[in-house]
């Protein structure tokens, strides 16, 4: 630097010294301070060494526009010479400025100052909402001033934060789902709290995929269960779950701005929880815990939920829990049915994924993901959020690793959501109300071994059953035997069965009255349909009550999808003490039987005392036919499928079973079943569905 | 109803809680009773003294009041009841065998009990083979004894014999897309020292869904001639049970036998030659007509012979109802379509015609058979042991169902499907079944019986070494064990396959479902 200086000369005979004192200027110091806390200053190198400035440090934070800190400076400048002053804003990765203040002469006088600053930069595209954000952060704040003079100390600066305090999960907004049958679930997960009170933390919160699917015939065997599921609900449902970001003020406190956020990511991942298999018998327990723990150890996260080669997403890294979404570009309204953030997965962390925030617009500061479990009942999540304590100027991090645990990271979590089936009762016709009531509750505890919650939708048991008599009568209309067959009387109210008949004597004297046949010709007539003795009359008794007492039910389905039940006390009587030994009776030839409309016919009360079988098992039995279980080995019965059910030799009483001899619960193999596994996979020696 | 309970106060008798005297008191007047004549009565009563193996024994039960006041009984039906008490005593074992009314872990102590007015009775039958096995020839005895609160009763023992069958062939009867389709009868021949009996097993489809289908019961119509072959029981498209006659039949050579019932002498029609085959199924009309279908390859010709029932005093002998020529016809399958759908009669006939095979589909009338415009198939051979599949829609169209060998050295197995609209042009599609005909020995296809508007067609084949395969790729083969005509039956959902086992009989073993 070049100056012209003028000194006047020691006169000629004197001594005194004429001294040039060089005029000098410098910044002595810059910080930021609020609460007491202060950001730690800094000088160039060649700037005069300053005292500590006490409570200072470089990790300065506050909270955009709800905290003002104070901008301090001190200016060395008794000769007046600064020209010019100016603050100016950096953030890391970018050399140019992003905000300026130019100091005004008041502003850049000899001694100290301060300046009120809450965070309000000038708008651009970084920083939509003018504020600084935590997506640059950190800030580096810098004063620098000119003048004529030397100018000792020509920059000060300091470094602030903004920081995140903390993340919070919530149900994100209903509009962004577009299937109505996720809107459902949304409806379900929220129920009458907040968004907020819908996220897990330490309970389970079900998530219950309505599946009334059923049998429609002999669909038992065949995997149909399976594939029908699959169909239905795919993949999973879909569920927003949104994180809210808040930013850590200066007392550390957290607080809600979500313009202070700017663009970042979160990362979201999940881990299993273990089964609780105390809850099942010991025998169930055992085939569940092996068929669990099938490729436990080899898939990332560890899980014991179903795995994809049973028809689960565990190990199925290309069907992710949270799946990449689009997006769409912040807003200032939600696009109906579209979700907003964008979401891509992990690179390394495959089953892991990354969301967006919104910088401005009605979801700024805001990110998540569409939650999707797998279809999977019993399957359970642990779900988190991690916003990374290091991150890179392009805005990467280091969360993405194939480590079993993510540290270094601000997170949050939801424990647990478990996922359930649904299915629905939606008829009790009781053919008389002196009938014992089915306990529901005692039938859903079976079910509930499978995750299914069987929901009762009948509004109770209806009694009598309306023109019983015309329906049952109208269904056997045009048979001279089987009419014979019927009781006279008024078939609603003359039992509380399905079907009275004449004995067996009074049978053959009613049909030869009507046919008028001779005893030869009644004789040969027996013989020929097999008729001939009482043990033959009961099994003729039995085809017409399944043909009749079927057919007359049929008339009293609901309209809606569900299960409709028909209770009798004795599927059939006759005269002479004879009776049904039917238990119940899943019939598929309801004439409104469809995939999604099923019935069954229950027509025992229980035994009593000292009874093996009572009729919640029997409607548990009937249920489990109704959804796809075939019959059980253990004791004689038709349609036994031993291949899909437990092993004889580790449990052969199956409540599939007519097997007695002790209380029947579902084996493990229906309990699988009925969660959606495939069959296909699963063997009935549970030994070899663990692999490890 | 009340409820006592019975046994509990039974073991307070015999735990002492009476005094010994008192105790002695109860059970002498039980005794007494007894002594007296009783106040109830337990019969058995089986049908016949005569069984073969293999058959449904049923045995009725009835207890009677025979005293002047009602009386405390539990319903002998009832499936919490563990009493009577049955014994069984056979000359093929040593030891007797005892068994309880219903198995003691559906019973329960505190049975219900119901009071039986004088005179009254309860009853019930069962199945004897449902409770203990009675498969080993010999003679048998069943006693029964039952106790109730102060009275007890035992049954006249009944005897009967088991003898060794030696189960020959098999057919099948069904109601066709009726409400009585799942009611099935499997006529039968059995071999006896004394020559042939022809009886009939009944069946039923308990569970469609379930492919359950159980046997409820059987009976002996008559004895047959020992050159008796082919037991038949004609297909109808109603209840059959709605009429009499109830046709079953036989051949013995070249004549053809149907009886109308166990009573009636059978009547027979000569077909003319020992090598004329029977198309299977017979048909049996609302009227009570009976027509069967038969096949000559030497005449190249397939006829109809027609059975009149007796039974209202028209004396009418079987007679030829109609002949059709078909040269080189060499297998055939008749139907008879739906009521609903106007009952028609159709006979889908396959012959070898100058190289390929000619597919002939008839309909039957009453006294003729009307020929179609035969369907030709290239690079085809129509077998003989290859039974075609037919079945008629509700709208009138024609399904058939063709298996051929392709004509090149190592034949494929082909099925030729068609559908013959009631007014249009037939539409045929080819597919092959089996890439090498070699070692298939017999072939045939079913369509849905329960309904034919939307029918489900199952094909099974028979290899050299006997295993029979079917078209469902989840069906495994099983061992025929027999070289008699494979039969299918196609239900609502389950697809069944006849066995006949030698000793035992016929049964139905679900395939696919």
């Amino acid at each position: 630097m070049d100056r012209t200086v003028y000194v006047a000369r020691t006169a000629y005979d004197l001594t005194h010294v004429n001294r040039l004192a060089i005029p000098q200027l410098g910044v002595i110091s810059l910080y930021l301070e609020i609460g007491g806390k202060r950001s730690k200053p800094y000088l160039i190198d060649t700037a005069p060494p300053q005292p500590a400035l006490p409570n200072s440090s470089d990790d300065f934070h506050f909270v955009p526009e709800l905290e003002t800190p104070k901008i301090k400076y001190e200016i060395d400048d008794p000769g007046a010479l600064i020209t010019e002053a100016k603050l100016q804003l950096f953030h890391r990765g970018k050399s140019e400025f992003i905000w300026e203040k130019v100091l005004t002469e008041d502003e850049y006088t000899h001694g100290e100052h301060e300046l009120d600053w809450n965070g309000k930069i000038t708008r651009d595209t970084d920083f939509p909402e003018e504020l600084i954000t935590v997506e640059h952060s950190p800030y580096k704040l810098k004063l620098t001033i000119k003048g004529d003079g030397y100018n000792y100390s020509p920059a000060a600066w300091t470094y602030l934060h903004v920081l995140v305090h903390s993340l919070e999960l919530e149900l994100g907004p209903k509009s962004c789902l577009s299937a109505a049958r996720d809107k459902q679930i949304w409806d379900q997960l929220k129920g009458t709290g907040t968004e907020k009170a819908a996220i897990p933390s330490g309970t389970v919160k079900k998530v219950v995929l309505l599946s009334n699917i059923f049998s429609t015939g002999a669909d038992k065997a065949d995997n149909t269960l399976y594939n029908e599921y699959q169909a239905l609900w795919d993949n999973g449902p879909n569920i927003p779950i949104f994180a809210n970001i808040y930013v850590k003020a200066s007392d550390d406190t957290k607080k809600d701005n979500p313009k202070a956020i700017g663009k970042v990511r979160l990362l979201w991942d999940w881990e299993g929880i273990d089964e609780d298999v105390s809850i099942h018998f010991n025998k169930a327990r055992e085939y569940i815990a092996d068929s669990i723990n099938y490729k436990k150890d080899k898939t990332k996260p560890k899980s014991d939920n179903c795995h994809l080669d049973r028809g689960g997403k565990r190990g199925d890294d290309s069907n992710s829990v949270f799946p990449a979404q689009a997006g769409y570009g912040s807003a200032p309204s939600l696009t109906p049915d579209s979700f907003p953030f964008k979401v891509e997965r992990c690179s390394q962390r495959t089953w892991a994924s990354y969301s967006e925030t919104w910088r401005d617009g009605v979801l700024k500061g805001k990110t998540g993901v569409i939650f999707k479990p797998s279809r999977m009942a019993g399957d359970r999540y642990k779900i988190a959020a991690y916003f990374p304590h290091l991150r890179k100027p392009d805005g990467t991090d280091d969360l993405d690793t194939k480590e079993d645990k993510i540290v270094h990271a601000i997170q949050v979590s939801a424990e647990s959501f478990q996922v359930w089936r649904e299915l629905h009762l939606v008829t009790y016709c009781k053919k008389k109300s002196t009938i014992p009531s089915l306990n529901f509750v005692t039938v859903g505890n079976y079910y509930s071994k499978a995750y299914i919650s069987v929901e009762d939708k009948t509004g109770g048991p209806v009694s009598p059953m309306a023109a019983y008599d015309t329906n049952l009568r109208a269904a056997l209309a045009g048979s001279v035997d089987k009419t014979a067959a019927l009781a006279a009387g008024d078939q609603g109210a003359i039992t509380e069965a399905g079907a009275k008949f004449r004995s067996y004597a009074d049978f053959k004297t009613e049909y030869q009255t009507r046919t008028g046949l001779s005893d030869d010709d009644l004789r040969d007539w027996l013989n020929a349909n097999n008729v001939a003795n009482v043990a033959a009359y009961r099994g003729y008794l039995e085809a017409i009550a399944d043909d009749a007492v079927v057919k007359a039910c049929s008339n009293y389905f609901s309209a809606n999808s569900g299960i409709n039940i028909f209770q009798f006390n004795l599927y059939w009587e006759a005269g002479g003490g004879l009776e049904s030994g039917t238990n119940g009776f899943a019939s598929t030839d309801f004439a409104n039987t469809t995939r999604n409309k099923a019935g069954f016919i229950q027509c025992r009360v229980n035994y009593g005392a000292g009874s093996q079988n009572n009729m919640q098992q029997t409607m548990s039995h009937e249920m489990g036919h109704i959804c796809f279980l075939p019959h059980a080995p253990g004791a004689p019965a038709g349609g036994i499928v031993a291949e899909l059910h437990d092993q004889v030799s580790h449990w052969d009483s199956c409540i599939m079973s007519y097997n007695y001899v002790r209380e029947r619960q579902f084996c493990g193999l229906c309990l699988l079943r009925m969660r959606g596994w495939d069959q296909n996979g699963l063997n009935s020696d549970s030994s070899k569905n663990k692999k490890t | 109803m009340m409820r006592i309970g019975r046994r509990t106060a039974l073991f307070c008798f015999a735990g002492g809680l009476l005094s010994p005297a008192a105790w002695n008191v109860a059970y002498g007047r039980a005794r007494d009773r007894r002594g007296e004549g009783n106040n109830v009565k337990l019969e058995l009563h089986l049908p016949r003294t005569k069984f073969l193996a293999g058959e449904k024994i049923s045995v009725d039960v009835r207890l009677t009041n025979t005293s002047s006041a009602p009386v405390q009984v539990a319903n002998l039906d009832s499936r919490t009841n563990p009493q009577p008490t049955y014994t069984l005593k056979s000359s093929a074992h040593s030891e007797a065998i005892s068994f309880s009314a219903h198995p003691a872990s559906e019973t329960n102590a505190n049975v219900e009990l119901r009071s039986l007015a004088p005179g009254d009775y309860l009853e019930t039958g069962f199945y004897l083979n449902n409770r203990t096995p009675v498969t080993s020839p010999g003679k048998y005895v069943l006693s029964a004894r039952i106790e109730g609160v102060g009275w007890e009763a035992a049954a006249e023992p009944v005897s009967f014999t088991v003898e060794k069958a030696f189960y020959q062939s098999a057919g099948m009867g069904l109601d066709l897309a009726c409400s009585t389709t799942r009611k099935l009868r499997v006529p039968w021949l059995s071999r006896g020292a004394d020559g042939q009996t022809l009886g009939e097993t009944f069946f039923y489809e308990k569970r469609p869904d379930l492919g359950e289908i159980n046997v409820t019961g059987s009976r002996i119509i008559r004895t047959v001639a020992a050159q008796a072959t082919d037991p038949f029981c004609p297909w109808t498209n109603f209840d059959r049970a709605s009429i009499l006659p109830s046709w079953d039949g036989w051949r013995e050579a070249s004549r053809i036998f149907a009886v109308e019932s166990s009573r009636a002498e059978p009547q027979s029609f000569d077909a003319g030659s020992e090598t004329i085959r029977l198309i299977r199924p017979a048909l049996m009309l609302q009227n009570g007509e009976l027509d069967v279908f038969l096949l000559s390859e030497e005449a190249g010709a397939v006829r109809a012979a027609r059975f009149v029932s007796h039974r209202k005093g028209v004396a009418k002998a079987p007679e030829l109802a109609w002949s059709v020529a078909i040269p080189g016809v060499v297998s055939a399958r008749a139907i008879i379509a739906p009521a609903s759908a106007g009952g028609a009669r159709k006979l889908c006939a396959i012959a070898n015609e100058h190289g390929s095979v000619a597919i002939h589909l008839l309909d039957i009338q009453d006294n003729s058979a009307q020929l179609a415009a035969p369907i030709q198939i290239d690079n085809a051979i129509a077998v003989a042991a290859y039974e075609p599949g037919l079945t008629v829609a509700a709208n009138g169209a024609v399904r058939f169902s063709v298996i051929v060998r392709t004509k090149d050295p190592d034949g494929r197995i082909d099925i030729v499907d068609g559908i013959v609209p009631a007014s249009g042009q037939p539409n045929v599609q080819r597919s092959t079944i089996a890439q090498r005909e070699q070692g298939v020995t017999a072939a045939t296809i079913a369509y849905t019986a329960t309904e034919t508007s939307s029918p489900v067609r199952v094909w099974a084949i028979r290899l050299h070494d006997g295993t029979v395969h079917f078209a469902s790729p989840n069906a495994h083969p099983v061992e025929s064990g027999s070289n008699l005509p494979i039969s299918l039956l196609r239900m609502s959902g389950a697809t069944y396959f006849l066995t006949l086992n030698p000793e035992t009989g016929p049964a139905f073993l679900p395939v696919a479902h």
